[in-house]
């Protein structure tokens, strides 16, 4: 889909090239993440593709193409852009703002507020509170949103985007990514994804690739960059630990037992049969839509009646069955529990996860 | 909640009304007072309603056709030097602008007399040069300082440099570009009572022609009325901006 063939980028009056005969080929539906220290070329790269700068040597294909062979201004309208600063019009509400490639194409009013509103419900911000907000109005979680949204306002199939995440608290990033991770799912665009984050690098990409003076130093899966680290530069850049790294790679959904559950008013006879048939010690107890509200604990039903609800347990917090171990380990100590329920997308009951299948996960493959 | 939305919208526009009404009623009380009471014949002599008006009329039209003329010369001007083609001489320009905002008002005057004679055209051509170094540099002030990241989203989007120039770069300097129109407004309606100097009237007629007779009813005449005229101004300017 995206391929750079002997790309080199020397900026006039400066000793070495920022890009280095760079050769890198990047398949549809793909996020490639660029990663490496401050200064190695991430960016230069990534505005090659959509010519802000212009390559001193070598040649980008889109689909094909040369890139070359496009006006720069349709090559933009069709190439996704987030940059490093969001750099939101200030003076626009966040509507203009987001409708600004569809307006550069010309798409009728009606179209365009339909797109406007359908995007803000997709980064969830509520179109009725925030449509006609300014930038300076939100928080920088939600301007990096706008950015986002933005960017997917005319559904290029190519987004470029710049450390998107890289001016937000950790809590707000990791939430973030889940939320584009989530997305991505749906709209598999091909991305070039700018990080010097390892850890974003290996949560996010389908590919990797380091980074380091201009010069790709390894690329591969997030599997292969981890268990197979190129030379000192990337075993550094991974540092230490990389068993929990590797807790970033596999989702609650690949490792989660069945779990059972019961409705509240399940009589604590048919609860307590499930329990012993299966050998259980609590069971999960769930409201409307198979939402967990709480748990049961069989010693507390023991040689009582009822209904299952009158001894429910306080316990309302699930992971989403596509975060990654790492989330579910954070919350499991977060809520100081030795296991965690794990749901989907619509809050249903899924299954669990213990702490120790999330060693045994990381364990087992190093 | 649609009430009280519409009492916050009436209130400003009271305001807005008000204001200008006061300045006008300060400037015609005073206008009345010299004429009907006039500290002696020579001042009774001097000054009557049509001739405040007329020299009020001159005033404006000396104000307005050079400030008008500055701002159709120096925002396109602004713009075009700060195309990226241009890149680094906006910085120029901004540096020579500031040198010519040195040279005193009445310097200019005396050189465009000597070029374009006594009378009305020299004083226009005068104001004109005067007004143009304010609105210059803010325009070019305005313009360079939108955020470059903002200009970089615009052109990463596929923003043509017509559109970025018309949506992105004269909204963002609007308000400075505009502060940089009152300034020069403003100060050309004091600047203008020099223009009596060169004979092309104005409210500076009635203070030089009061200091010449001696009369303070005269000047105070000819200088309050400048006075509220730049106040009315730059209200009215403030009030265009916000719009
Ligand atoms: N316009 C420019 N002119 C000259 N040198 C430049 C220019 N832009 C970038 N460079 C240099 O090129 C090199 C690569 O810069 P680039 O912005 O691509 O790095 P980066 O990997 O994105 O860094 P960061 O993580 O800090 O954003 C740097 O040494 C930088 O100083
Ligand atoms: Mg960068």
């Amino acid at each position: 889909m995206i391929k750079f063939e002997n790309v080199t980028k020397k900026y006039p009056n400066t000793k070495n090239s920022a890009v280095n005969n760079l050769n890198l080929e990047i398949n549809e539906g793909e996020i490639c993440m660029l990663v490496g220290p401050s200064g190695c070329g991430k960016t230069t790269t990534m505005k090659m593709v959509n010519r802000l700068i212009e390559p001193t040597s070598g040649n980008i294909y889109i689909d094909g193409e040369n890139i070359m062979a496009h006006n720069p201004v349709d090559l933009r309208r069709n190439i996704g852009y987030v940059i490093q600063n969001i750099g939101l019009f200030p003076h626009m509400t966040i509507a203009e703002n987001i409708a600004t490639v569809p307006k550069e194409k010309k798409w009728d009013k009606e179209r365009i507020d339909k797109r406007v509103d359908e995007l803000l419900e997709l980064m969830e911000l509520n179109p009725e509170v925030y449509r006609n907000r300014r930038p300076s109005d939100l928080s920088g979680g939600q301007r990096q949103r706008v950015g986002v949204a933005r960017a997917l306002a005319a559904d290029p199939p190519v987004m470029l985007m710049d450390e998107p995440f890289g001016a937000l608290d950790p809590i707000t990033r990791s939430k973030l990514q889940n939320e584009f991770l989530r997305l991505q799912e749906k709209i598999r665009k091909t991305i070039i994804f700018v990080t010097h984050d390892i850890d974003e690098a290996i949560k996010m990409g389908d590919k990797i690739v380091v980074v380091k003076n201009g010069k790709i130093v390894q690329q591969g899966t997030p599997d292969d960059i981890l268990s197979n680290p190129a030379d000192e530069f990337v075993e550094n850049l991974i540092g230490g630990n990389r068993s929990i790294k590797r807790l970033n790679l596999v989702t609650c959904s690949e490792i989660m037992h069945d779990t059972f559950s019961v409705k509240m008013d399940t009589p604590l006879d048919a609860a307590r049969t499930i329990m012993l048939e299966n050998g259980l010690k609590t069971i999960a107890l769930t409201g409307q839509n198979n939402k967990l509200i709480g748990y049961a604990e069989l010693k507390d039903m023991e040689g009582k009646t009822g209904m299952s609800g009158d001894y429910k347990k306080e316990m309302e917090v699930t992971v989403d069955e596509r975060m990654s171990l790492n989330d579910a380990l954070s919350e499991m100590l977060r809520i100081g529990q030795r296991y965690i329920y794990v749901a989907d997308e619509r809050d249903n009951l899924r299954g669990w996860i213990g702490i120790n299948d999330i060693l045994n996960a990381v364990s087992i493959n190093d | 909640m649609t009430d009280s939305g519409n009492v916050k919208k009436r209130k400003p526009v009271i305001k807005a009304v008000l204001i200008p009404l006061v300045l006008i009623f300060i400037g015609l009380s005073y206008t009345f007072y010299v004429i009907n009471y006039p500290q002696d014949k020579i001042v009774a002599d001097f000054v009557s309603y049509s001739k405040v008006f007329s020299l009020l009329k001159q005033h404006i039209v000396l104000v307005l056709v050079s400030a008008t003329a500055a701002v159709l010369v120096s925002v396109p001007l602004g713009i075009f030097l700060t195309r990226p083609k241009f890149k680094g001489l906006a910085n120029i320009f901004i540096s020579i602008v500031n040198m010519g905002q040195t040279i005193p008002s009445l310097a200019i005057l005396a050189l465009f007399v000597s070029v374009l004679g006594i009378g009305f055209k020299s004083a226009v051509f005068a104001l004109w040069i005067y007004s143009l170094l304010p609105i210059l540099n803010n325009t070019l002030v305005g313009i360079t300082g939108v955020d470059r990241y903002v200009m970089e989203a615009a052109t990463g989007m596929g923003m043509n440099p017509v559109r970025i120039l018309t949506k992105i770069e004269l909204p963002i300097a609007f308000p400075v570009i505009m502060a940089g129109i009152r300034t020069a407004a403003t100060v050309n309606i004091g600047t203008a009572t020099l223009a009596a100097f060169i004979g092309a009237g104005g409210l500076g007629d009635l203070i030089i022609a009061g200091n010449n007779i001696n009369r303070w009813q005269i000047v105070i005449l000819g200088a309050l009325l400048s006075a509220l005229l730049a106040i009315l101004a730059d209200y009215l300017m403030a009030l265009f901006e916000k719009a």
